[in-house]
Formats: structure tokens, C-alpha cells, sequence
């Protein structure tokens, strides 16, 4: 294999990963804040049709994506307005929130299935694309790939060394504490699942106008599922949830790779990929499994290797607040 | 006092009344008369003595899987795997169907307990992955899903394709003696009915009458307490999960077996996913769920005729069940809007309206588990 | 964590836990219970009671010996005798969450199977009025004279004192001393918890 082709897949790998990096970056913020968007399958599949559909229609790929921040702020609402408000589960909203979302995009892009429509196309950045190795894979890319690039590197900062960052962080750990100081945990609940969702509907466009082109029912079923696991599996942090989505960016890329090389080999094999990787990413970032780990492991190993494995979800996380 | 009554009583009807309003625009904005679009459904659910038997027939692996789900959501679990759980079970029945021949009646037992067994494996993996990997039981039951739709396509494109190959994506059609036998010309197979039956009355029993049935109740409401008190929780989880798979996998084996005669790419229809908003729906209460899964297996029958009608897509029938399950957890308790605490208010369209000064106080705290990789199921 | 790894709740990572001289180490909750070992955790509600369940379905769960299918009403007779000996403000049919605080605590002994050989209590009057506290003293003290092992911890020094044999006192997650209740006062156990000998 030649390092020409080499860099090529790995700058197909990164652009694979950008939109899942974006929606696992929505949805941290959003479950920082203690609450969960269960509905990312279904938000994605409604915000890439509706990407799909407004750039048609417009001939403006800047207004498609637009509209999908549009419909995935609206989705995420819904959770957000049910479980605070209306004190509903969650989970249960969420979930009809998927099924929804897969039968509306069904529907209503039944007359833009498969047909030619606008997409981004790729802009490299000037002199950065010059470095290099690192210039082609990560710089001759499009603006989705940068926009995600720089989402991690935002959403880690944001998190971490801001005041409004720290306010996130306490409504979803310690929600009755941050209230006592004076943090309305409900409103920010409320914002960042909202910006959360917007996030994930770009996702959902980014799929639809960039890296999968194009309108079909189902078009990107299980990419919400994905990004949901790897929110997990990254213990909540933008920096190792880029790490996952990069994981199952270069699944898919081997996948197809692997099925041009092995015709022989039936498609199944490349298919169920992705579906294990997840069960094994989720069993890995388990509690039960790395306690057992971090006990049998060597002395000096032990505690990198619980600081490596071991990951906790915001205490709070799917609980609701009450201001009594 | 009793204009309050009444709304009381009439509330229900405003989040499917809205549901209803709420398809309504969607056929309005595709050109479509929802008054036609109506008449087809129905037409298309009650015109013919089959077409209404069909009804029937779609109905009775819903049902099951609906029962089998009131075991899960007792104790607690989300049991999402259920799709790939009917799955396994119409592979299972299709197994047999292909490969052994017996006796009508043992053939049709073997391929039932079959399905049965591979639905409650399917829902073990899950259940196991949960109790004994800490893996949130919604996630591996997705990715269980998905790896069973593939293993479907796998085996009616390569192992299980039929000899004449073509365009046919499924087996071959199995032989007479293998399939459950059927009333009239229809695809409704009245054994299938009394397995159903059997099944209900099962499930109630176990719920309302037996010291398993409480302990899952104990679980699905407070699951560490319920361990200290002696419940051996983890076992009892793979047992619930392992029984709705059961229940789970008969419904594959009636889909493979009388509403079709082969295996095909699509056998569950969707009708695990449609399982859990029945329950959702029903609020976990035992009566209402026949009706609402009758209810729905009515709506989705109707939308395929609508569809061959209009030309418009099937899936209005998912969006009119979604969204009503939506409305109802959303708008379905009018205690939760803070409606029943205020005097004189009779109009429904003034729920609109919020006033934070008349909250409600609030009752017992959230009991969602988050959906973690780690969930405190129980002490590690 | 002392309780908790006592009733089998937490494995120690290292040394044994022994029961009347056998070791019990890394025998499970459920095991030691059947063994006669009872842990009674500080949330009423939320390690012990199920809120939502009445206290019929509270004594079903409870009882040693399970038939697969309940009698009810034999069950319903049962816990009212029961509640009626342990003082519970309630019926049958209510939920433990509908229950005070201290009828909690009293629901949670009337649940306590008879001849035990170790009860753990975490916290065991915090929060109560003093006609409870009192309550639930007596019952333990009655339970010692089965002989029954109480192990108990509490923030009340005052408690403390008056009410044990001997005290262990840790610091900074060892054992600093096992004193006598007789020989020692609030104000030196005080300097204990300080870490100062």
C-alpha cells in the first residue's frame, strides 16, 4: 500500500467520523446538563431530510443545514419541555421521538428520494493544507470536517474552563448544590438540550448534503443509535468521544475497503461490524468490566489503566429537577 | 365539581383528537383529502371479510409481544432487543420449516418451540449483557436488532435462497404441512389466536398472582431496594427478559408461519418497535393493551391500502400511532399540566396556557435510571 | 463501608470477615442473609423500602420461605397482625411512601425475620422523634437478649455512648481503637474521630 492511498483512507476515515464527532459533541452538552435526547436516531433522520430537501429546493446548501439545526433545536425541546415540564420519562419520549422521526422523514421526503441535489464541496484550507501527512488528511477537507474539528476542541474548552461551562456541568452533577448557588438549573437544562439537538440536526444535514449524499428512507438509520454509544463510550468527553467516532469512522472505511478487497466474503460479515463495535466499545466502558480489569491488573498498571478505562456519568443524568 | 368530571372524563380523547388533527395537515399539505385517505383506510382494514380477518392476523404477534413486554417494563427494563427477538423467532420457525419433516402437528410444535427458544436466547444476550457486562440493555438491544435484520438477509440471500433464485427476497414458500393452518382466505390462523390467549392469561396470572410477578414489580420501582429485600435481582431480570423473548419469538414464528409462508427480508414490520408504543400507550395496564394493539394493528393495515390508494406513503400510519403515544405522554395526564388544581376551567384549548404560579407539588422523585453504560442495577 | 462489606454488599480487597469464627469472606448478600445477617441501610426509601408497593406485597417479599403463588388474603391477615405488633401507622393496602418517617423504620423491623445472628444498621434513628428513637431502642436491646450481634453507626455521640458496649473508632479509613462505652466520654471520642489519640 502506498502512502499516497494510505493518507487517502485516513482522510476518508476522519471525514466518516466529522458528522458522528458533531452529534457526540450535541449530545455531551446536552447530557451534561443531566438531561438524555434518546431521539438522536430519529432528530438525524428528520434534520438530513430536511437538510436534503431546503437545499434543493433553495439551491442553498447554507440554508439546508439551517433548516436541520431548525428541526433537531425543535426535537430536542420536545424532551427538553416533557421531562421538565410535563415531568415525563426521558427515555420513553425519546424513544417515540426516534420511531417518529424515521416514519415523518419517510413521509414527508417521499418525492426527494434519490434524486440529485446540492452538496458541499471541498474547500482546503490555504497554507495548513500544506503540512505534510497531517495537510491532506486533515486540512484538504470540507467545512463539516473543520466544523467538527473545531466543535471538540470548543465543546472541551467550554466544558472545562468557562464559567457557563461549569454551570453545565453542576445541573447535571449535583443539580440541588448549583441550585442553592443560585443556577436556574432547569433554564439551562432546557438551552443546552436545545443547542444540543441544533448540533445533532447539523449532524443529521451533514450527512445528508456531505458524506452520504442524497434522500432515502432510512437514509441514516443508526448513525443516532452510534452517536448515543459513543457519548458513553467517550465517558462523556468530546475529546474521547472524537476518539470513538474516529474508531467507527475507520470501521466503515475498512468495511468497504475490506468488501472491495474479499468479494468472497459475504457482506454480512462487513455489515454486523459496526453493531459489534458497539456491544464491545459499551462492555469496554462498563463499570463492571473495568473494575474486574483494574483488579487483575498489575500494580504499577492499575491506576493508569482506571484512569483510562473508567468512566462515570453525570450523577444526575435522567433525573429530574424540582425547585422545592 | 362536575364540569371538572367531565373534562376528566373526556381528556383522553384530546391527545388522540389532536394526533388525528395533527395527520390530518400532513395529508392537507401533500394534496391529499383526509376525509378520502380515512375512508380508504378503513376500506382497507374492514372492506372484505379477509381484509378484515387480516386485521386479525396482524394483530395476534403484536398482541404477543405486547404481553411479553409488560414483563420487561414490570421490572424495569426496556426491552428494545424485542424487534430482533420476533426476529429470531420467525428464523427459528423457518429452520425447522426447511429442514426437518414431521407429522403436522409435531412439526408445528417443534418449529413454535423452537422460535420460542431462539426469541428467548435473543433477549438473554441482552439480558446477560446487562447483569453481567453493566451494557445498558436499550443499547445491546439495538445493535441486536440490527445484527438480526442482517442475519435475516444473509440467510435469504445465501444459505436459505431459494433454488430458482430471482428477485424474491425471501425463501422459498415451506410446505403445506409445515405452515399453521388458516381461516378461510385469509391470513388469520385461529390456533395462533388460542396461543395468544393462552399467553394473556399466563402473563396475568403471573403478574397479579405470584410472588415473581412482585418481585419484579419491586424491581421495576426500586431496584437496589428490592435486592437488600431478598429479591435475587439479576436473576430475576434474565428471567423476565428471557420470557418476553419467548413471547417475542412465538409472534416471529405466527409471522412466518400464517401471515406469511417463508421467511422474508422484512418479517417483523416493525411490529416490536409498534409492541412498545402499544405498552407506552396502554400505560403498562393489562386490559387496555389488546385494545390499543387491535387499535393500531386497525391503523397500519389501513395505511398500506392507503398507500396502493393514494400513492402516499405507508408510513402515515406509523406518524398517526407515534404521534398519538407522543401526545399522550406528553398532554395525557392532566394532573401533570397542573389542569386539575384550577377551578372553572372546562375549554380544552385553554391548556395552551402555563401558569408556574399553580404547580403542582411535586410527587414521588424521577425513578428513570439514566441510560448510562453503568446503571446501578444493583451493587457491583 | 464497614457494614456494607459486613453484609456482603462490597468484597474487601484485602483480609478476612469472619461470622460466630467462619470465614465469610466473599460470600454473597443474599448468602449471608440466608445465613441470618441483616443490614439495614440510612435511606428508608431508597435502600430498603420500595416505594409504590403496600406493605402486604412489602411482607411477601420479605418472608423467608416464598410460594410461587401468593395468598393474598392470608398474606393481608399476616402483615396486619404484624404491623399491629410494631406499632405501624398504616394498613395493609397503604405504600411505604406513604408512611412517616418513623413508621418507616418500624416497618422496616416489623420486615426483619426472627432469630438473627448479626443485624447491621446504618444510621438507625436519624431523624426521628424521640418516641421512635426510643422505640427502636428497645427493640434492639430485645433482639441482644435473642443474642443477636447489633452493629450499628451513627453520627450522635451522644448516642453512641449511651447506647453500646464498645466502640470502634476510625480515621482516615483504618481502625484507630475499640474503646469501652463505660470508660469513655463524648468529649474523648470526639478527640478519637479528630484522628487524635
Amino acid at each position: 500500500m502506498t502512502d499516497v492511498e494510505l493518507v487517502r483512507i485516513l482522510a476518508s476515515i476522519v471525514l466518516q467520523a466529522a458528522p458522528l464527532i458533531i452529534a457526540v459533541c450535541g449530545e455531551i452538552i446536552t447530557e451534561r446538563g443531566g438531561v438524555v435526547n434518546l431521539g438522536l436516531d430519529g432528530t438525524m433522520l428528520m434534520s438530513a431530510m430536511t437538510g436534503f430537501v431546503i437545499a434543493l429546493q433553495t439551491d442553498n446548501v447554507w440554508l439546508g443545514f439551517l433548516a436541520a439545526a431548525g428541526v433537531g433545536a425543535i426535537f430536542a425541546f420536545i424532551v427538553a419541555f416533557g421531562s421538565i415540564r410535563l415531568r415525563q420519562s426521558q427515555v420513553a419520549i425519546g424513544f417515540v421521538l426516534t420511531l417518529l422521526g424515521d416514519d415523518l422523514s419517510a413521509f414527508l421526503g417521499q418525492n426527494y428520494t434519490r434524486q440529485p441535489g446540492p452538496y458541499l464541496t471541498r474547500t482546503g484550507i490555504p497554507v495548513l493544507e500544506e503540512i505534510p501527512l497531517l495537510g491532506p488528511i486533515l486540512f484538504d477537507q470540507d467545512l463539516v470536517v473543520y466544523f467538527a474539528l473545531l466543535l471538540i476542541a470548543f465543546t472541551w474548552w467550554f466544558l472545562n474552563h468557562t464559567q457557563p461551562g461549569l454551570q453545565l456541568r453542576s445541573a447535571g452533577e449535583r443539580p440541588e448544590a448549583a441550585f442553592a448557588r443560585g443556577v436556574d438549573v432547569n433554564r439551562i437544562r432546557y438551552l443546552y438540550t436545545v443547542l444540543g439537538g441544533s448540533l445533532v440536526g447539523i449532524a443529521g444535514a451533514a450527512y445528508s448534503l456531505d458524506v452520504k449524499i442524497g434522500w432515502s428512507d432510512g437514509h441514516v438509520r443508526g448513525f443516532g443509535w452510534i452517536a448515543l454509544a459513543i457519548v458513553i463510550f467517550g465517558g462523556w468527553s468530546p475529546v474521547r468521544g472524537a476518539l470513538g467516532a474516529l474508531l467507527f469512522g475507520a470501521t466503515k472505511v475498512l468495511a468497504s475497503l475490506m468488501q472491495r478487497q474479499f468479494p468472497e466474503v459475504p457482506a454480512v460479515a462487513f455489515n454486523s461490524l459496526p453493531w459489534f463495535l458497539m456491544i464491545f466499545v459499551l462492555l469496554i466502558s462498563s463499570s463492571t468490566l473495568t473494575e474486574r480489569l483494574v483488579t487483575v491488573a498489575p500494580r504499577p498498571l492499575k491506576r493508569p489503566l482506571g484512569r483510562l478505562l473508567r468512566v462515570a456519568p453525570p450523577l444526575a443524568l435522567g433525573t429530574r429537577f424540582e425547585e422545592t | 365539581m362536575s364540569e371538572r368530571r367531565l373534562l376528566n372524563w373526556l381528556w383522553p380523547a384530546v391527545p388522540v383528537v389532536g394526533a388525528l388533527l395533527f395527520t390530518a395537515v400532513l395529508l392537507i399539505l401533500f394534496g391529499a383529502s383526509p376525509i378520502v385517505a380515512a375512508q380508504a383506510m378503513i376500506q382497507g382494514a374492514f372492506g372484505t371479510q379477509s381484509s378484515t380477518l387480516n386485521v386479525f392476523a396482524f394483530w395476534l404477534p403484536l398482541l404477543l409481544s405486547s404481553i411479553g413486554l409488560l414483563l420487561t417494563f414490570r421490572a424495569g427494563l426496556w426491552n428494545i432487543g424485542i424487534e430482533g427477538q420476533i426476529i429470531l423467532g420467525a428464523i427459528g420457525a423457518s429452520w425447522i420449516a426447511l429442514t426437518v419433516e414431521l407429522p403436522a402437528p409435531l412439526q408445528i410444535a417443534l418449529q413454535i418451540i423452537v422460535a420460542m427458544a431462539a426469541g428467548a436466547v435473543w433477549a438473554a444476550l441482552s439480558a446477560y449483557l446487562k447483569t453481567r457486562g453493566g451494557v445498558h440493555e436499550i443499547f445491546s438491544g439495538l445493535a441486536l436488532n440490527n445484527l438480526a435484520i442482517i442475519l435475516t438477509n444473509y440467510l435469504i440471500s445465501g444459505p436459505w435462497q431459494p433454488p430458482e433464485g430471482g428477485s424474491f427476497r425471501g425463501t422459498q414458500p415451506f410446505e403445506p404441512f409445515a405452515l399453521l393452518p388458516r381461516f378461510a382466505e385469509s391470513r388469520f390462523s385461529p390456533p395462533s389466536l388460542l396461543m395468544a390467549v393462552v399467553a394473556a392469561a399466563l402473563v396475568f396470572v403471573l403478574l397479579r398472582g405470584t410472588s415473581w410477578g412482585l418481585k419484579l414489580k419491586a424491581l421495576g420501582k426500586n431496584a437496589y431496594s428490592a435486592f437488600l429485600l431478598g429479591v435475587a435481582s439479576e436473576r430475576e431480570m434474565v428471567r423476565a427478559m428471557m420470557l418476553c423473548g419467548a413471547l417475542a419469538g412465538l409472534g416471529g414464528a405466527v409471522r412466518v408461519l400464517s401471515w406469511f409462508d417463508s421467511l422474508r427480508q422484512s418479517i417483523s414490520g416493525g411490529i416490536g418497535f409498534l409492541a412498545l408504543l402499544v405498552v407506552m400507550l396502554a400505560a403498562y395496564r393489562f386490559f387496555w393493551v389488546p385494545l390499543i394493539a387491535l387499535f393500531f394493528s386497525i391503523v397500519l393495515s389501513g395505511s398500506i391500502t392507503l398507500q396502493l390508494r393514494t400513492q402516499l406513503h405507508s408510513s402515515l400510519g406509523g406518524i398517526l400511532t407515534g404521534v398519538m403515544v407522543l401526545f399522550v405522554l406528553l398532554f395525557g395526564d392532566p394532573e401533570k399540566l397542573g389542569l386539575r388544581a384550577r377551578k372553572g376551567r372546562t375549554e380544552e384549548v385553554e391548556v395552551e396556557e402555563e401558569d408556574e404560579d399553580e404547580y403542582q407539588p411535586p410527587e414521588e422523585a424521577a425513578t428513570i435510571e439514566p441510560v448510562g453504560g453503568n446503571v446501578p442495577g444493583g451493587p457491583g | 463501608m464497614l457494614l456494607e462489606a459486613s453484609a456482603g454488599l462490597q468484597q474487601p480487597s484485602e483480609g478476612r470477615i469472619l461470622l460466630g469464627g467462619k470465614d465469610i469472606s466473599g460470600w454473597g448478600y443474599h448468602r449471608l442473609q440466608n445465613a441470618g445477617v441483616a443490614y439495614m441501610a440510612a435511606g428508608r426509601l431508597e435502600e430498603g423500602l420500595v416505594a409504590g408497593l403496600t406493605l402486604t406485597e412489602h411482607m411477601v417479599l420479605a418472608q423467608p420461605e416464598q410460594t410461587f403463588f401468593v395468598n393474598w388474603e392470608e398474606m393481608q391477615l399476616k402483615t396486619a397482625r404484624r404491623i399491629d405488633h410494631y406499632q405501624v401507622v398504616g394498613r395493609p393496602n397503604s405504600t411505604a411512601d406513604e408512611l412517616s418517617g418513623g413508621n418507616q423504620q418500624r416497618l422496616l423491623f416489623a420486615l426483619l425475620n426472627r432469630q438473627l445472628r448479626l443485624l447491621l444498621l446504618e444510621h438507625p434513628t436519624r431523624g426521628l422523634d424521640i418516641r421512635s428513637a426510643n422505640w427502636i431502642w428497645e427493640q434492639l436491646y430485645e433482639r441482644r437478649k435473642e443474642g443477636t450481634a447489633v452493629v450499628f453507626i451513627s453520627a450522635d455521640l451522644d448516642e453512641v455512648v449511651e447506647r453500646s458496649d464498645r466502640i470502634a473508632v476510625f480515621f482516615g479509613g483504618r481502625l484507630l481503637q475499640i474503646v469501652s462505652a463505660e470508660e469513655t466520654t463524648v468529649e474523648e471520642l470526639g478527640h478519637l474521630i479528630g484522628g487524635e489519640l
